[in-house]
C-alpha cells in the first residue's frame, strides 16, 4: 500500500505544506480575527465550514469554540486559539470538546411536549407549538386573573448565555429582559452563589484585579478554590507566580489538584472558613502587622460612626447634603452627603473626602453625640475569635494560623485566588466581610499583587446590554415585578406568601435553569410543588427538572442560533454564528418568548428580529469608531485585543473606600428584616448543620461536601458517553480510614444518608481529605444513581442572601445492601 | 533531519484530560479506545494523592500516549514492516493496511496500553466520522495508536493536543533544532522519561 491511502499523504506533500504554514504563523499580530477560517471554506473544501460559538457549560469560562462542519454536520469544536506569545490566553476544557456528542444526544428533547399523567411518570405526549403556547398561556391568564399577575413566576439560572438568549437576572439577553420587564409576575433568581453575588458584587462592590495580575504576586492563597479545575484562566498566570517565587497555600478540606499545586495544604474543616479570616486579623492587630496608612485612607476603618451603628455625616453637622451628577440608573442627581471623621492633622471632625490623616481609632464626641471609629468597633465585637478559637475550630493547628496570618500580612502583595468553596453553607456571606476587613487591615487589595476576589478583565465592546434602550420595552409597557432567591420558592409555595407578602404563585417557567438537579434542598422543591398548577420547563434535554414538569417547550443550542457575547476573562468579542440547523422543532429562547408574549396580554413587545436586535445592540457610534458593529463581527466573528497587562481594581462604591462595615445593610427579598448588628460587621458564626458540636453528628458524623469536577457543567456535560469513558461512574470520595472502620472498600456501592434523603453511588478512597468529611459530586443526575440524588441530602435554607448552602449538612455513609 | 518530541511540563499539567479528549475527537477514536490518556502519579485511586500527612502529600500527573521511540521495542517485532519509524520526523508510523493484526508489537511496547486493537469492526456514538478529515479510517483486525497527529504535522500545525493545553504544559518541536523551544527547555529544566531503563529512547520527556 502506499502512505497516501494510510494517511492521505505523501512525503512530498508534508515538505511543502510545512514551508507554506511556517510563513502564516510568521504573520501573526496583536490584534485577532477568526476571518480566516470563520463561515469561510477550510482549506478549499467547499464541503466543510468553521463557526465560532461557545459551549454554553455555564462555568463563566464563556470559551470560545471553532464548529466545523462537514456534509451538514458539526464534526468538531476546537477552542479558538488566541495568537502566539498569548498562550495563557487559551480558552476551552475536557467538556467544549465534546459538544457534538452534546448536540446530537439521544436525550435531547426536540419537539413541545405536555406530561399526560403525574409529575415525574414520564408520560409525555407530543404536540404542536401552537398547542403548547396555548395550554401554557391558558394556564398563566386563569391564574393571572384569579391570583394577580405574581401568580406567574420566570424562574432561571445561568444555563445560556447571550445577548438575544441568555437569562441573566437584570443582564443580557433582549428576550429574557424584555419579558422581564412587562409581565409583571414573580421572577425567580438562582440561590447558587449568591452570598457571594450579594455580598461582593451588589452590596460591598470591591475592586478586582485582572487574572494576569496574578504574576505580581508574592503570596496566593486558593480559598475554598480548586481554579484548575473550575477556573482554569487562573493556572497559567499561577504557574508564571510561582516560577517567579510565589508562595502558593491551599486552604481547603480536601487535597485538591490546585492543593497538589501549592507549596503548603491547610486541611480546614469546611464552613469555619470565617473562623479563620477572624482569627487572622486579631493576629495581625495584636501582633502591629496592621498597614495602618492603606487601613486609614483607603478602608471605612477610620469612619465615624453613632451609637445606632449609623455613619455620622456632614448632615449631623448642620452641613446640607449637594447634588452630584445625574445617575444613569435613576435618572436623578446623586445626593452627596459626605462620612465624617476626625483628621489628627487639624484635630477637627472632617469630610472624609477631605481630612488629610483620619483617625483610625479613638472616641469623640459631637455635641453630645458619641462618635467611635469603624475599627474600633469591629475590633471589640470580634475580640472573641482568637487563634486559639480558630485552632479548634477549623481543627488545624494553631500554628497553622499564625504562619497563614503572618504569611499574609508580610509576604505581600498577597491574592486570594477565589471560587465559590466558601460560599455554600449557611454562614458564607460573612467570609465577604471578613476577607475585606482582613484585606484592609494588611493593604492587600487594589494594588498590583493584590486582591482578594474574583478577577476580571476589559470589556472592549462599548455597549453593556443593561444600558442599552433595546433592551428595554415602551415605557408604557414596563410594569414592576417580585423577586426572590429559588431557596425561598417552596416556602412561597406552601405559604402564599415571601415573607409579609402575598405571593401566591401558581404557574412557573423555568429557562435556563435545572434547580432540581442543581439547587440545595431539592426533596424540598419536589415536595412542594403540588402547589403549583402548571410548571413549564425550557430546556434542550430531559433534564431532572424537565421530568417534573408538565410542559417541555425544546430549546436550542448555541450552534444552531446566531447571537453575540463578550468574555470579559479572555478580552474577546464574538458572534455566536449558527453553524447547523436547528434539531427537530427546537426554538431559540428568543423565539419562544416571542410566541408567548402575545398569548399572556404582553404585544408589541418585540419591535425587531433576532438579527434587528443585535444590529441595534451593537451598531452604536462608539462601536463604529472601533470597528465593532453587527457587520464588523459578521464578517469576522471574533474580535480580540489579546493585552494580558495586569488591570488593577479600584473602589467604585459610593464610600470610595474598601467597606468591611455595612451598616446599611438589607435582607435582599425580604429587605424590612431587621438584621441584628453581626450582620453588619465581619463576624463568624459555625454553620447551620455542618458544625463539630450539633447533636446530630452522633447520628451523622460526616461533614458533607460536594465538588465542580472537571468533568461536569453543574446538570451538564455530564452524561457525554466520551466523557463517561474518561471520568467513569459518579463517585462520593472517602478518606480511606474513614471508609475502613466501616467496611468500605474502593469502587463499592455505598449508600450516603440523612434525614433528608440518601444517594448510592461508587466510592472512591482517598488519603487527601479531612476524615470526618466526604466530597459527592455535583452535575450528574437521577440516572446517574442506583438511588436518590445527591441533592437529596442538602438543606433548603436562605439567608438574608438567598445563597444556596450546597455543604452545609452532615451525612454517614455505609455499605450499599442492594446487591451491585 | 528533524526529530519531533513531545516535552510535558509536570508542574503545569493538572490532568484534565483536555489533551486526552481533543485527541479522541480529532482522530474518530473508537469507542472506548483512548490513544493518550492522563494517570495520577499518586495515591491507588485515580485523582488521589499519597503520603500520610499534609506535609507529605503529592499529586501529579502523566500524561501516557505512544513514546515515539527512537529505538522502538514495536518496530523490532513487526513482521510485516507495519509499525516503522519515519526517518523524516522520528515519529513512529502504523500503517494499518500493512497491519496483520497479530498484536506482536503491543506484547513488545513496554508502554503499556499506549497500542490498542480493534479486535470488532470500530464502533462510534455518532454516526458520522468527527474531526479531522485528513486521519485515515480506522479498521477493524489493526493495531493503532498515537499518531503524534502525523496528519497535522504534515501540514504544518502542531499535534491537536499540544494547542489546546491551557497549562502551557504541552511542548512539541524538533530536538533535533537545538533553538527550538523543546530543546531549550530539556536544556534549563530537569527531566525524566518513562522506562528509559528499557532501552527505547522515548521521544516524550516529562518535565519536573
Amino acid at each position: 500500500m502506499s502512505e497516501a491511502s494510510s494517511g492521505g499523504l505523501t512525503r512530498r506533500a508534508f515538505l511543502k505544506t510545512t514551508a507554506a504554514a511556517t510563513a502564516v504563523t510568521a504573520a501573526g499580530a496583536g490584534l485577532s480575527t477568526v476571518a480566516a477560517h470563520a463561515a469561510s471554506p477550510t482549506r478549499g473544501l467547499p464541503d466543510e465550514q468553521s463557526f465560532v460559538n461557545t459551549c454554553r457549560g455555564n462555568c463563566g469560562g464563556k470559551c470560545v469554540l471553532v464548529g466545523k462542519v462537514r456534509e451538514g454536520k458539526l464534526v468538531q469544536t476546537r477552542p479558538y486559539e488566541p495568537p502566539e506569545g498569548f498562550e495563557r490566553s487559551r480558552m476551552g476544557c475536557v467538556k467544549g470538546v465534546t459538544y457534538p456528542q452534546r448536540l446530537y444526544a439521544p436525550n435531547r428533547v426536540l419537539y413541545p411536549m405536555i406530561q399526560r399523567g403525574e409529575r415525574g411518570s414520564d408520560n409525555w405526549e407530543r404536540v404542536s407549538w401552537d398547542e403548547a403556547i396555548a395550554y401554557v398561556s391558558d394556564h398563566i391568564n386563569k391564574a393571572q386573573a384569579e391570583y394577580g399577575p405574581n401568580a406567574f413566576g420566570l424562574w432561571h439560572s445561568y444555563g445560556s448565555e447571550g445577548w438575544l438568549n441568555g437569562a441573566y437576572h437584570q443582564s443580557t439577553g433582549v428576550g429574557y429582559h424584555r419579558f422581564l420587564n412587562t409581565f409583571g409576575g414573580t421572577v425567580i433568581i438562582p440561590g447558587g452563589d449568591q452570598a457571594q453575588v450579594y455580598m461582593g458584587l451588589f452590596v460591598m462592590q470591591h475592586g478586582t484585579n485582572s487574572t494576569a495580575d496574578y504574576t505580581n504576586a508574592k503570596t496566593l492563597i486558593a480559598w475554598g478554590a480548586n481554579v484548575t479545575d473550575t477556573v482554569r484562566c487562573c493556572w497559567p498566570y499561577i504557574c508564571d507566580a510561582r516560577d517567579k517565587g510565589a508562595r502558593m497555600i491551599a486552604v481547603d478540606p480536601r487535597y485538591t489538584i490546585t492543593a497538589a499545586g501549592s507549596d503548603t495544604w491547610i486541611p480546614v474543616r469546611s464552613g469555619t472558613d470565617g473562623a479563620l479570616m477572624l482569627a487572622m486579623a486579631n493576629f495581625i492587630i495584636d501582633n502591629d502587622l496592621v498597614d495602618w496608612d492603606f487601613l486609614a485612607k483607603k478602608s471605612v476603618a477610620p469612619l465615624l460612626i453613632k451609637d445606632d451603628g449609623s455613619y455620622f455625616k456632614l448632615s449631623d453637622m448642620g452641613i446640607p447634603p449637594t447634588e452630584g451628577p445625574i445617575s444613569p440608573w435613576t435618572g436623578q442627581p446623586v445626593i452627596i452627603n459626605p462620612e465624617v471623621v476626625f483628621d489628627k492633622a487639624t484635630g477637627q471632625l472632617a469630610s472624609q473626602f477631605t481630612a488629610e490623616d483620619p483617625a483610625v481609632t479613638g472616641e469623640f464626641e459631637y455635641e453630645g453625640t458619641r462618635l467611635r471609629t469603624v475599627f474600633d468597633y469591629v475590633r471589640d465585637m470580634t475580640k472573641q475569635f482568637t487563634v486559639e478559637f480558630a485552632a479548634k475550630e477549623c481543627d488545624i493547628s494553631e500554628e497553622q494560623v499564625i504562619d497563614l496570618a503572618t504569611t499574609y500580612a508580610t509576604n505581600g502583595p498577597t491574592t486570594v485566588v477565589m471560587a465559590q468553596g466558601i460560599c455554600h453553607h449557611v454562614n458564607s456571606r460573612h467570609n465577604y466581610k471578613n476577607l475585606a476587613y482582613l484585606a484592609s487591615l494588611t493593604g492587600n487589595i487594589d494594588k498590583p499583587g493584590a486582591c482578594i476576589y474574583l478577577n476580571k478583565n476589559h470589556v472592549n465592546v462599548e455597549t453593556t446590554t443593561l444600558t442599552t434602550k433595546e433592551m428595554y420595552p415602551d415605557p408604557s409597557l414596563m410594569k414592576p415585578y417580585a423577586t426572590l432567591c429559588s431557596e425561598r420558592v417552596p416556602e412561597v409555595l406552601e405559604t402564599g406568601k415571601l415573607g409579609e407578602a402575598d405571593l401566591p404563585l401558581k404557574v412557573v417557567m423555568i429557562v435556563s435553569a435545572n434547580p432540581f438537579a442543581s439547587e440545595s434542598g431539592r426533596p424540598r422543591f419536589l415536595e412542594t410543588l403540588k402547589h403549583l398548577d402548571c410548571l413549564v420547563t425550557v430546556d434542550c434535554f430531559m433534564s431532572d427538572t424537565a421530568r417534573y414538569s408538565d410542559v417541555i417547550l425544546p430549546v436550542g443550542l448555541s450552534f444552531e442560533q446566531e447571537d453575540f457575547l463578550q468574555i470579559s476573562s479572555h478580552e474577546v468579542d464574538f458572534l455566536m454564528q449558527k453553524a447547523v440547523e436547528p434539531a427537530g422543532e427546537v426554538k431559540s429562547d428568543f423565539e419562544i418568548y416571542n410566541l408567548l408574549a402575545p398569548k399572556i396580554g404582553l404585544d408589541g413587545l418585540y419591535d425587531k428580529d433576532a438579527e434587528g436586535y443585535l444590529h441595534a445592540l451593537l451598531d452604536n457610534e462608539a462601536n463604529k469608531k472601533i470597528g465593532r458593529t453587527y457587520d464588523d463581527f459578521k464578517r469576522e466573528g471574533v474580535i480580540a485585543d489579546w493585552s494580558e497587562e495586569p488591570v488593577i481594581g479600584t473602589e467604585a462604591n459610593a464610600l470610595k473606600r474598601v467597606q468591611f462595615y455595612l451598616p446599611d445593610l438589607i435582607a435582599r427579598d425580604v429587605a424590612y428584616t431587621v438584621l441584628p448588628a453581626e450582620e453588619k460587621i465581619p463576624w463568624y458564626e459555625h454553620a447551620m448543620e455542618a458544625y463539630q458540636d450539633n447533636p446530630l453528628r452522633e447520628k451523622y458524623p460526616l461533614f458533607g461536601n460536594s465538588e465542580h469536577s472537571n468533568y461536569t457543567g453543574h446538570s451538564m456535560y455530564n452524561d457525554i458517553p466520551w466523557i463517561h469513558e474518561i471520568w467513569g461512574d459518579p463517585y462520593v470520595m472517602l478518606n480511606d480510614e474513614t471508609a475502613a472502620e466501616r467496611g468500605i472498600a474502593e469502587d463499592d456501592l455505598v449508600r450516603v444518608f440523612n434525614d433528608r434523603g440518601e444517594v448510592v453511588l461508587r466510592a472512591r478512597l482517598t488519603k487527601g481529605l479531612r476524615k470526618d468529611s466526604i466530597i459527592l459530586p455535583h452535575g450528574p443526575q437521577q440516572d446517574a444513581y442506583r438511588v436518590g440524588h445527591p441533592q437529596d441530602l442538602t438543606l433548603c435554607f436562605s439567608d438574608l442572601t438567598g445563597n444556596s448552602s450546597y455543604n452545609d449538612f452532615l451525612c454517614e455513609v455505609e455499605k450499599w445492601k442492594g446487591g451491585e | 533531519m528533524t526529530h519531533y518530541v513531545m516535552v510535558v511540563d509536570t508542574k503545569r499539567c493538572v490532568g484534565c484530560n483536555n489533551c486526552s479528549m481533543t485527541c479522541k475527537v480529532e482522530n474518530n477514536i473508537p469507542e472506548g479506545i483512548w490513544w493518550s490518556r492522563s494517570l495520577t502519579d499518586g495515591g491507588e485511586a485515580e485523582l488521589t494523592p499519597r503520603g500520610d500527612t499534609p506535609d507529605t502529600m503529592y499529586m501529579r500527573f502523566l500524561t501516557l500516549a505512544c513514546q515515539h521511540c527512537e529505538n522502538p521495542a514495536c518496530v523490532k517485532v513487526c513482521p510485516v514492516g507495519a509499525t516503522y519509524r519515519d526517518e523524516e520526523t522520528g515519529i513512529v508510523r502504523q500503517d494499518y493496511d500493512k497491519c496483520i493484526g497479530c498484536r506482536m508489537c503491543m506484547s513488545a511496547c513496554p508502554y503499556t496500553g499506549v497500542r490498542s486493537f480493534n479486535w470488532e469492526e470500530p464502533k462510534y456514538f455518532l454516526d458520522f466520522a468527527t474531526g479531522d478529515e485528513d486521519v485515515p479510517k480506522h479498521q477493524k483486525h489493526v493495531v493503532e495508536k498515537c499518531t503524534m497527529c502525523y496528519h497535522r504535522v504534515a501540514r504544518g500545525e502542531r499535534p491537536a493536543c499540544v494547542d489546546i493545553c491551557r497549562g502551557i504544559a504541552r511542548h512539541w518541536g524538533d530536538l533535533d533544532d537545538p533553538n527550538s523551544t523543546v530543546s531549550q527547555l530539556l536544556a534549563e529544566r530537569s527531566h525524566t522519561q518513562l522506562l528509559p531503563e528499557m532501552g527505547t529512547k522515548p521521544s516524550v520527556y516529562f518535565l519536573v
